[in-house]
Parts: structure tokens; C-alpha cells; sequence
């Protein structure tokens, strides 16, 4: 331990340039590790994200239509044209984002449930073969993630209203209307 | 081998030596380096496993939802079963139950696990 503290003799250029090199290359690695880990906590962060906006439309869709008394799938184009003189409820999907209206006797109130909605491979549907279930499915994307729900509802108030009454118009369509 | 002992030669003689690292340790080396990248990449992309993977279960759970339901209403339910139960219950010195069936609905998960839902239908 003296001796090294005494030695006066200094690093060559050569060891210098060694030791630099083998510095730099475990930075690199170590870098490329780090951006690694935030490219990855940054997809996660999106796909949680889409995942959670998705899930509360669906359970929120579900939830009003489940008790509907009336359950009707249209386009945009006549919700649009309907909607200022009626007194329905709606949820529909335009400019890829999914609203719900709602009427409380007075106003109508929009809300924007998700943004980040594919529309081709979003719709409100009829189930081939019967009459009281309805499905919806809706595909959201963002950056480089997506997340699709595909699920059907039984329309509970159907059964107790003689004559049952069914899901009315189009097979698949952006809009639906209902009565709560 | 203290440094003190025999003048500095050790480490001159360290530092003079014209052998280099042979093909064989510059392997181990990356081998060794290799190995441990393999330990912290896991550890950096588990978040997004599960993410994707609690995705998947909620997907699951809305089949299980859906055809817990469906076995409610028409008996269509594609992975419920009815099993016959009898619910016993009691309040104060009153005992009831109710004859009914327990609608037992199993999703399986990928790549391991079920979503199990159970529901009750009296009769």
C-alpha cells in the first residue's frame, strides 16, 4: 500500500484508451437496458390505459341497456336526425370516440365515454336467432396498442313486458337508442 | 504477492506482459454478460405480461358473465353447468330453504388458471 501510494510512475496512453473503451462499451449496454425498460413501461402504460378506458364503457353500456325497456340499433345519420326531438337515451360511436346522451326530462346531456375508438371494428349488433340478447363490440386503439371487448347481453326487462318485445332495427350499426 | 516485497515488479511485469485475453475468455466473458442481460429483461417487460395478461382475464371474465346468463335464461350456457342445491337459511328461530340450482360457470384461462363463476337460480 505505501509503494502504490509512493509510485510515481503514471497510466500509459495505451491502458488509458483500454479502460475508456471498456467504460464505453458498458454504458452503451447499460443504456440500451435502460431505454429498453422505458420503451416497455411506456406500452404498458398505453395499453393499461386503453384497457381501463374500454372496460368502464362496456360495463357502463351494459349496465343501461341490461334494464332497457326498449332497444333499437341505428346509424348515426337517423340518431342524428332524431335526437334533437326525442326523448331516448343513446350511445353511439363517431369521430372514433364512443358518447352516451342522455335526456332527463328537459336537457340532454353528452358525455364522452372513450376516445381511441376503431370504427371498423367497433358496432352495436342483433344475435342471429334472438330476439332479447344484444352484443357490442368495441376495438380501441392508440399508438401501437389495441384491446377489443366482444360481448353479448341479456336484455332482462324484455322478458317481464308481454308481448316481449325484440331488438329492433339494423344487424349492425354505430348507434343505439333505449329507454331506460 | 504484496507490491512491497519485490520492488514493483509484480505489477511491471502486469502491465509489460504482451499476453492478451484468450478467444476463449473473451466468450466466457460475453457468455457471463449474456446470461445476466437474460435475468434483467424479464424484470423489465414482466409489467407488460401482466398487463396483457389481466387484459385476457377480463376478457374471460365477460364469457363467464355472458354465459352465466345465458344459462340463467335458456339453459345455452357454454362453459355452465346446473348442479341441484338447496339453500338453507335461518333468521332468528325461523329456518327456511330454497330448492334451486347453483349455476357453476368455468372459463378457461391462457396459460393456466380458470375465472369460475357461481350464481344461484331458485326454482
Amino acid at each position: 500500500m505505501k509503494y502504490i501510494l509512493k509510485n510515481r510512475k503514471g497510466i500509459t496512453l495505451a491502458e488509458l484508451i483500454i479502460a475508456l473503451s471498456l467504460v464505453g462499451v458498458m454504458t452503451i449496454v447499460l443504456y440500451i437496458i435502460l431505454l429498453f425498460g422505458n420503451k416497455v413501461f411506456k406500452i404498458d402504460n398505453e395499453q393499461y390505459e386503453i384497457q381501463e378506458e374500454l372496460r368502464f364503457t362496456v360495463d357502463a353500456i351494459l349496465e343501461d341497456v341490461k334494464y332497457a325497456k326498449e332497444l333499437r340499433i341505428l346509424s348515426v345519420t337517423d340518431m342524428i336526425d332524431e335526437k334533437a326531438s326525442s326523448s331516448y337515451n343513446y350511445f353511439y360511436i363517431q369521430n372514433n370516440s364512443v358518447y352516451q346522451s342522455v335526456y332527463d326530462g328537459a336537457n340532454r346531456k353528452e358525455t364522452e365515454l372513450v376516445s381511441d375508438i376503431e370504427e371498423e371494428r367497433s358496432f352495436f349488433a342483433k344475435v342471429d336467432g334472438k330476439q332479447d340478447v344484444f352484443r357490442v363490440k368495441l376495438t380501441s386503439q392508440a399508438a401501437s396498442q389495441n384491446y377489443q371487448i366482444d360481448t353479448e347481453v341479456k336484455l332482462i326487462n324484455f322478458r317481464l313486458i308481454d308481448p316481449v318485445p325484440v331488438v329492433e332495427g339494423e344487424s349492425k350499426e354505430k348507434a343505439i337508442r333505449y329507454l331506460p | 504477492m504484496t507490491y512491497g516485497n519485490n520492488g514493483g515488479k509484480h505489477m511491471e511485469n502486469i502491465i509489460r506482459q504482451s499476453k492478451g485475453f484468450t478467444l476463449l475468455e473473451v466468450i466466457l466473458g460475453i457468455a457471463i454478460i449474456g446470461i445476466i442481460s437474460i435475468g434483467i429483461i424479464p424484470i423489465l417487460s414482466n409489467s407488460f405480461l401482466l398487463t396483457t395478461r389481466s387484459g385476457q382475464r377480463s376478457d374471460r371474465i365477460y364469457d363467464a358473465r355472458e354465459s352465466t346468463e345465458n344459462m340463467f335464461y335458456d339453459n345455452s350456457g357454454d362453459h355452465s353447468v346446473k348442479i341441484p342445491k338447496k339453500l338453507n337459511f335461518k333468521f332468528r328461530n325461523t329456518e327456511f330453504s330454497v330448492e334451486g340450482q347453483e349455476i357453476k360457470t368455468e372459463v378457461p384461462m391462457n396459460p393456466s388458471g380458470t375465472i369460475t363463476i357461481k350464481s344461484f337460480q331458485p326454482n
